[in-house]
């Protein structure tokens, strides 16, 4: 967690998240927003040096499967349910608040999603570290791109 | 000396204050060779749990002298019952080099250098822990069948059963790592419960991946300018860059903030853009 906050790991990431950016934009001349989110996601997974769950599930899963979302499976709904009898289940369904948190968690940090909630809170940890220097980095370029200052 | 003893049965605070450490332990077996067993067992567990020994022997004393007698006596009726407590004390040697145990010491008290701080310490920390209501259990456990393995110490009022222990260590864990992410989370005050916090959690993660988002749009809307091929030296420049604008910072600090000497400075660094 320490080390996404150093100045030295902030330039290592800028610049290669700069070299990734023009080979990318060098081999293809199409320039989607989502492309450069994926190569900055993938650039911030290799900084990592494989330490974290979150980084090698970014790695480990590229090239275009963002759009693949699988769709959730819910229960089937058939003609008859009102016939049956209807089992009261609301309750329950919301007696474990901290459980449906810490399920929308892991939907949220990559590859935790059948970590234990101690793991969980320590992916969380390194996950948002992580994200602050992309956000800085991402800031930095665009700003010396937009000023001409590179 | 045999007052001694039965005073040592009775009040089991002041023996406790006066002189807490191995030799009253030495001189209450001497005195007792009926309960000779009990305390040789007691003696092995000190040498592995310097802390709690003392505690979870005592403190059933503080709290019911007689089950503690009681216990004793039962020992003393019959060898058999002296077994389980040679078999308990192999027991507790395994059950010491568990990382549980270790857990346990570390959490009834900090320092593990020397028996009678803690001993003493122990004590004040009986006084001063207001009762959980938990008392009635923690006696029965103190009670022990011959079938039960592990012994642990624990502080009064809380339960002794492994399965309770490895709760606390659980939460001890979770709640260590709630408090770095509250360092790192905005927005987060210590009296949170788990539920809040984790809800500024999940809010921050998703307004970073936003930010992300945002800016890898912004970034490819301002690269579409910028001719790729003559990227070369365009890092060197980069740096150079940051490091001059760091500098020209740190001077307008030094210079103090005057507000035309600012607003002229500032000038100067815009024109600089132009190299």
């Amino acid at each position: 967690m320490k080390r996404w906050t150093t100045k030295r790991e902030h330039q290592i990431y800028s610049s290669k998240l700069f070299q990734a950016l023009c080979r990318s934009r060098r081999t293809s001349s199409s320039t989607s927003a989502k492309e450069l989110h994926q190569t900055a996601d993938r650039v911030l997974a290799i900084t990592a040096k494989g330490t974290t769950r979150w980084s090698r599930a970014i790695l480990a899963a590229p090239l275009t499967a963002g759009t693949n979302m699988k769709k959730h499976k819910k229960a089937k709904v058939t003609v008859h349910t009102r016939l049956r009898k209807p089992v009261v289940n609301r309750e329950k369904r919301k007696l474990p608040v901290v459980e449906r948190k810490l399920r929308a968690l892991r939907r949220l940090v990559p590859g935790c999603r059948k970590l234990s909630c101690n793991n969980l809170l320590e992916e969380t940890s390194d996950y948002i570290a992580a994200l602050e220097m992309q956000v800085r980095a991402l800031t930095a370029i665009t700003e010396f791109l937009s000023r001409g200052l590179l | 000396m045999a007052d001694f003893s039965e005073q040592s049965y009775r009040q089991p605070f002041p023996f406790l204050d006066i002189d807490p450490t191995m030799e009253s332990l030495t001189q209450f077996a001497e005195l007792n060779p009926q309960s000779f067993i009990l305390d040789n067992s007691a003696f092995n567990f000190q040498t592995f749990f310097p802390l709690s020994i003392n505690d979870s022997l005592f403190s059933n004393q503080a709290s019911q002298g007689e089950t503690m007698s009681g216990f004793i006596h039962n020992s003393n009726q019959s060898s058999v019952s002296a077994q389980p407590i040679f078999s308990a004390k192999t027991e507790v040697e395994e059950i010491s080099n568990k990382r549980k145990a270790l857990d346990i010491l570390e959490s009834s008290s900090g320092n593990s250098s020397s028996s009678s701080p803690q001993v003493s310490e122990t004590g004040i920390k009986r006084r001063n822990n207001s009762g959980r209501g938990k008392r009635a259990k923690s006696n029965e456990k103190e009670m022990e069948k011959p079938k039960e393995v592990v012994h642990v110490r624990a502080r009064r009022g809380q339960a002794t059963d492994s399965h309770s222990l490895a709760e606390r260590v659980r939460r001890g864990k979770i709640n260590e790592r709630l408090r770095c992410l509250q360092d790192i989370v905005p927005g987060c005050y210590k009296t949170m419960g788990m539920a809040l916090m984790l809800d500024e959690i999940i809010n921050y993660v998703q307004s970073l991946q936003n930010q992300v988002e945002f800016l890898s749009m912004k970034l490819t809307a301002a690269s579409t300018y910028y001719d790729f091929n003559s990227e070369s030296d365009a890092m060197e420049r980069m740096q150079r860059r940051k490091a001059e604008e760091a500098k020209e910072l740190e001077r307008l600090m030094r210079e103090g903030y005057v507000g035309i000497g600012g607003v002229a400075c500032f000038h100067s660094s815009s024109t600089y853009g132009s190299l």
